[in-house]
């Protein structure tokens, strides 16, 4: 508050007093808590909103896209169990399909292959350079076990019966898919794919 | 004046709802990333495991080669079922094996890179400081597995076709005639199991290697 020293006049003005200094004037009574709780009430508004502001800026740097969401990596991780699931029923029911049970496995195994890229590109960037080693021996596990098909053909020119080669085909081709799947759900783990 | 009193004790409660918006908006930034961080995998040990069991697959199946030329003057027929079963074994447990190699060759130092960082986190101090001491000779070790892991997979591949040959070629009249004339084949195939059991020997001795050079020297006191 200024004070107001009497002392020094300026020419033709008189000094005035507190109350008639419109700059220094009290409010009515009551008027002033008000004003007071207006003023702080603002404040925090306003320092409210700014943090506020900050949080969700912040939020919006942090979260991932959403197709790396824990829950993608859920729903994908799920697609690709269930299409191995129906991968490895087929190889137990294809030889009573007549003639078609090679195409169906071999179409079955690409749906597993696509599902796979699908739960791939779902994953974030320190699950993918975490799992870098892992995921390369997944991708050469499916690469490996997809061999069985030319093995199968490699059989049959061989002279071994279609019927017994394609059977060796589809107890090679569940069993390494069993345990392609077991090494996956382990890696997935590590990795925290889904969390 | 009481009007006034009255607004005051009011108004301050207005502000509660936001506090309690900030307050959930300040929850909800909260990450709890310590939890979701992937936990290095332990490469080194898990591939070791990978290549003793690959030595006893192949161990099995080259007996099982032999005991078919054994018995094929008596009854090769169940000499035969344990061949075949052989094959069928290490066909679908040798994948685990062979995708690592491949792995490592597709990787090549990376793949390395990654064995070195759970090292880095082992919670054993003196493993850690020992890998830290040791890493060049840790990387010369690894460069040796790395050859000879390729070289095993280049002979691995022709081996299992010959088992599946002779499986196939056995397989409707595995008699003393038929397996005389699959010799060769027979001959060939041992061969090649034991290019893949030398490989694997070497990757093991390596490996024991790197086993040695990390282990905490044993205190005298104790």
């Amino acid at each position: 508050m200024p004070s107001i020293d009497l002392n020094r006049q300026t020419a033709g003005q008189t000094p005035r007093l507190p109350s008639e200094n419109p700059a220094l004037e009290l409010p009515p009574a009551g008027e002033a808590p008000a004003r007071l709780f207006r003023s702080f009430g603002l404040g925090l508004l306003a320092c409210l909103a700014v943090l506020s502001a900050s949080v969700v800026y912040t939020q919006a740097q942090w979260m991932p896209s959403p197709a790396t969401t824990p829950m993608a990596q859920r729903n994908a991780m799920n697609l690709l169990v269930n299409q191995v699931g129906w991968f490895q029923n087929t190889t137990r029911t294809a030889s009573a399909y007549r003639g078609g049970g090679y195409e169906m496995l071999t179409q079955q195994f690409q749906a597993v292959r696509d599902q796979y890229n699908g739960l791939k590109s779902t994953l974030n960037p320190m699950q993918l350079n975490s799992g870098a080693n892992q995921l390369a021996e997944l991708d050469s596990g499916l690469a490996i076990i997809q061999e069985a098909f030319a093995d199968y053909q490699n059989a049959v020119a061989n002279g071994q019966s279609q019927f017994s080669a394609f059977s060796n085909m589809s107890r090679v081709l569940n069993e390494a898919m069993g345990v392609w799947l077991q090494e996956l759900k382990r890696d997935c783990s590590q990795l925290r794919v889904g969390w | 004046m009481r009007q006034a009193g009255i607004r005051n004790t009011i108004r301050p409660r207005r502000w509660l709802p936001a506090a309690a918006v900030v307050a959930a908006l300040i929850g909800c930034a909260t990450t709890e990333t310590a939890t979701k961080t992937p936990t290095p995998r332990d490469d080194f040990n898990e591939y070791r495991k990978t290549v003793i069991e690959g030595m006893s697959l192949t161990d099995v199946t080259l007996h099982a080669l032999d005991e078919i030329s054994m018995q094929a003057r008596r009854d090769p027929r169940p000499a035969y079922q344990a061949f075949a079963k052989a094959v069928h074994r290490i066909e679908v447990d040798s994948v685990k094996m062979r995708a690592r190699t491949q792995a490592m060759r597709a990787r090549g130092d990376a793949y390395f890179a990654h064995w070195q960082e759970f090292l880095a986190t082992v919670n054993n101090e003196e493993v850690r400081k020992l890998a830290a001491a040791h890493q060049s000779e840790l990387k010369q070790s690894f460069d040796r597995v790395h050859l000879a892991s390729q070289q095993v997979r280049e002979v691995f591949r022709p081996f299992l076709n010959d088992l599946q040959k002779l499986r196939a070629v056995l397989e409707t009249d595995p008699s003393l005639a038929r397996i005389d004339s699959q010799k060769n084949l027979i001959l060939a195939a041992k061969d090649k199991g034991r290019q893949v059991q030398q490989g694997l020997d070497r990757i093991l001795a390596e490996m024991n290697t790197m086993t040695a050079l990390l282990r905490p020297p044993t205190n005298a006191k104790h």
